[in-house]
């Protein structure tokens, strides 16, 4: 084709719209006459096409220069709004969501949603944590941090107190939870486990359930409540994984953090700090890394969401009763 | 025992051999060493849910074959001589999930009958979901999406007070439309994507006059000749929190659906504002899905719903649909959150130099 004929660029372009190399062409020309945002939407769309087919090699090179004209423009885009916004209030406590949004129209984040492996409640919000004014009893359990971290030191005294966090179900294909199951990494002293108090482990930490008298636990006789002290060996990777339910959100009180653990919950990482309790749906794909050398243990348990009504609670504590009374096999909620 | 006979393919023979003698707890075991060995075996996880049935023990089996399912290659990759299974496997969980789903049903029913009157939708939906009678819909907008929404197909319309008002106009809009549609001036197709844009399934209702609309509000701009035609419909309008993004919405429009015309699935541009009806014109054999349910359009009932959740509509009448169509704001964004939605499309036309589109 030739560049320089217009007519003979707009007419490949009218037989087929998807025309990569004529889209190009079509840009080149625009380019070179000064029209930049015209050219870039150009660009964009022979970028956006290639991206999606098997290209021959010379093609490939071809979408490179478009591709950097691209990332040009989009540069010049964000620099631009985030300056048009910022006397908006962009940076204020108020505006995090709009800002994540932003991120999401320019394509620095991708939006994560809810993908629990066994239960669905529609219609809730999709949020990665949650902001901690939703749960007021959050200060009280972050005051008894020093008790906490104190009865869980003493646990650990006890070599043979730890538990794989994931244990495998023989019932079950394993592939949900590769790298996972039986994995000595990750694993878990249990103060309740599967809605009941453990014996001999909840006597051992008063104080923490203590602390955790006000929290909202989750209630399915037989399932849920479970608290326990995650432990993280150094160099683990937790893989990204998603939890069992969305009627429910996860907490974490942090106790022991060396320096070099990350947590991911969706689009957003954060690192733990100790006596910061933070609220995180695990339906939405998250991950852990302890890149330290020594061993992280945060307090983990969890809880109602707060969006669901006691109405709608009763109903599916109840739903989960009639499942388990018909008997067979329970998948467990491991959090 | 020499260690080379720690195989699968011992064990699954073993098994295999226990059966043709009857020897239930000898095939039960050699089936538990062969998935020891390797616990995503598909033969030994048939032999082992092939045995389960038998024995009755229904609901061990109900795991055990959807570990067979969970494990079998796509059909064209399994061997022909496992067909029977993976089919019996299928069945099985059929048979097994509607027996499930009616005892849930049977076993809640007395404690919805508890709640009668509470709004506990979302828990029946929830309960669809799990034994999959609904499927799960997400809010996909095309092009700017709004996270931390709750993606709701159909919203409560105790949201909206000021539908009731709305509602109440339906006689003088429909009054106005039907002046409005005699006069057949400006009616355009709702679809206008230029001929050399990719448009994909639209290419049957592209500036078609299958789908046309009458514009009140077009890309956030007043079309004063339409709107000076139609005041009743322009008040109602003014009462309703019309979402302000310069160049790109409010949009308000009266939307003609011809007779036997299908609108394709589709999802919307931005689920920071949510679409009204307001049905005028109905004939029977008109449908709208939005994610998992359908309605009925009711004359002079209004709906609010999330266009950015995959939605069609239907008129498989000999008749004209006629439904008023405009966008509000969601109603979680706050008016901070407003404002910055309003600058940021600001932003993005001073930057582009023009205006983009957010059709309805």
């Amino acid at each position: 084709m030739n560049r320089d004929n217009l007519a003979a660029i707009d007419g490949a372009l009218a037989r087929n719209p998807r025309d990569i190399a004529a889209l190009i062409a079509k840009a080149d020309h625009l380019a070179g006459g000064g029209a930049l945002r015209a050219a870039s939407a150009y660009y964009l769309q022979a970028v956006r096409l290639a991206s999606a087919l098997p290209l021959p090699a010379e093609l490939r090179s071809e979408v490179a220069r478009p591709q950097a004209a691209c990332d040009r423009v989009a540069a010049q885009l964000e620099s631009g709004l985030r300056e048009r916004l910022s006397p908006e209030g962009l940076y204020g406590s108020a505006a995090s969501r709009f800002r994540e949004s932003l991120d999401i129209l320019l394509g620095l984040r991708q939006p994560y949603f809810q993908q629990p492996q066994y239960y669905f409640f529609p219609g809730l919000p999709q949020i990665q944590f949650y902001d901690r004014a939703a749960f007021p009893w959050l200060d009280a359990v972050e005051a008894a941090t020093p008790a906490i971290r104190e009865e869980m030191l003493a646990v650990m005294r006890d070599p043979g107190a730890l538990k794989p966090y994931v244990q495998s179900d023989p019932s079950r294909p394993r592939n949900a939870q590769a790298g996972m199951a039986d994995n000595p990494d990750w694993s878990a002293f249990y103060l309740w486990k599967d809605g009941a108090a453990v014996p001999g482990n909840a006597e051992r930490c008063p104080r923490t359930l203590a602390a955790l008298a006000g929290v909202p636990f989750t209630r399915v006789p037989g399932r849920v409540p479970s608290i326990l002290f995650s432990v993280l060996r150094p160099g683990a990777h937790i893989p990204a994984h998603n939890g069992f339910i969305n009627a429910r959100l996860i907490c974490h009180l942090p106790l022991v953090v060396p320096k070099g653990c990350a947590f991911r919950v969706g689009n957003e990482t954060r690192e733990w700090i100790e006596g910061k309790a933070w609220v995180f749906d695990d339906t939405i794909e998250h991950e852990a890394w302890n890149r330290s050398r020594e061993t992280r243990v945060v307090l983990l348990f969890e809880l109602w969401r707060p969006e669901i009504t006691e109405a709608e609670r009763r109903l599916i504590s109840t739903l989960f009763e009639a499942v388990d009374a018909q008997g067979g096999g329970r998948v467990a909620w491991s959090v | 025992m020499a260690i080379a006979t720690e195989t699968v393919q011992h064990w699954l023979r073993e098994a295999v051999a226990c059966r043709a003698r009857n020897d239930t707890p000898g095939e039960e075991a050699a089936i538990t060493r062969a998935l020891s060995l390797d616990p995503m075996d598909l033969l030994a996880l048939i032999l082992r849910a092939d045995l389960l049935d038998r024995q009755g023990r229904r609901h061990e089996a109900a795991l055990a074959y959807n570990a067979v399912l969970a494990v079998a290659p796509p059909r064209e990759r399994l061997h022909p001589d496992l067909h029977p299974a993976v089919a019996r496997a299928v069945a099985f969980r059929e048979s097994y999930g509607t027996e499930y789903a009616a005892f849930l049903d049977g076993f809640l029913a007395p404690h919805l009958a508890q709640h009668e009157g509470e709004r506990v939708d979302r828990f029946r939906s929830a309960v669809d979901i799990m034994v999959g009678r609904r499927r799960r819909y997400e809010s996909h907008s095309a092009i700017f999406h709004y996270p931390h929404l709750p993606a709701i197909e159909f919203f409560n319309r105790g949201d909206f007070p000021w539908l009731a008002a709305v509602e109440a106009a339906t006689d003088e809009i429909r009054e106005e439309f039907i002046r409005v549609l005699e006069t057949e001036d400006g009616f355009t197709p709702y679809i206008t994507y230029p001929p050399d844009v990719p448009h994909n399934q639209w290419a049957q209702l592209n500036n078609s006059p299958a789908w046309s609309a009458f514009h009140l509000f077009k890309m956030g701009e007043r079309i004063e000749t339409n709107a000076a035609k139609c005041p009743a419909t322009m008040k109602v309008l003014a009462g309703a929190p019309q979402p302000d993004m310069p160049g790109r919405t409010p949009s308000a429009m009266f939307s003609l659906l011809k007779p036997h015309t299908h609108i394709p699935p589709h999802n919307g541009v931005t689920n920071a504002r949510l679409v009204v009806h307001l049905p005028l014109i109905v004939p029977q054999g008109c449908r709208f899905r939005v994610g998992n349910e359908t309605r009925e359009w009711v004359p002079g009932k209004a709906w609010v719903f999330d266009d950015t959740v995959e939605h069609e509509a239907w008129n498989d009448s000999d008749k004209l649909r006629v439904v008023l169509i405009f966008d509000i704001w969601h109603p979680h964004l706050t008016v901070a959150e407003r404002s910055l939605v309003t600058a940021l499309t600001q932003g993005l036309n001073a930057f582009t130099g023009g205006a983009g589109r957010f059709e309805l």
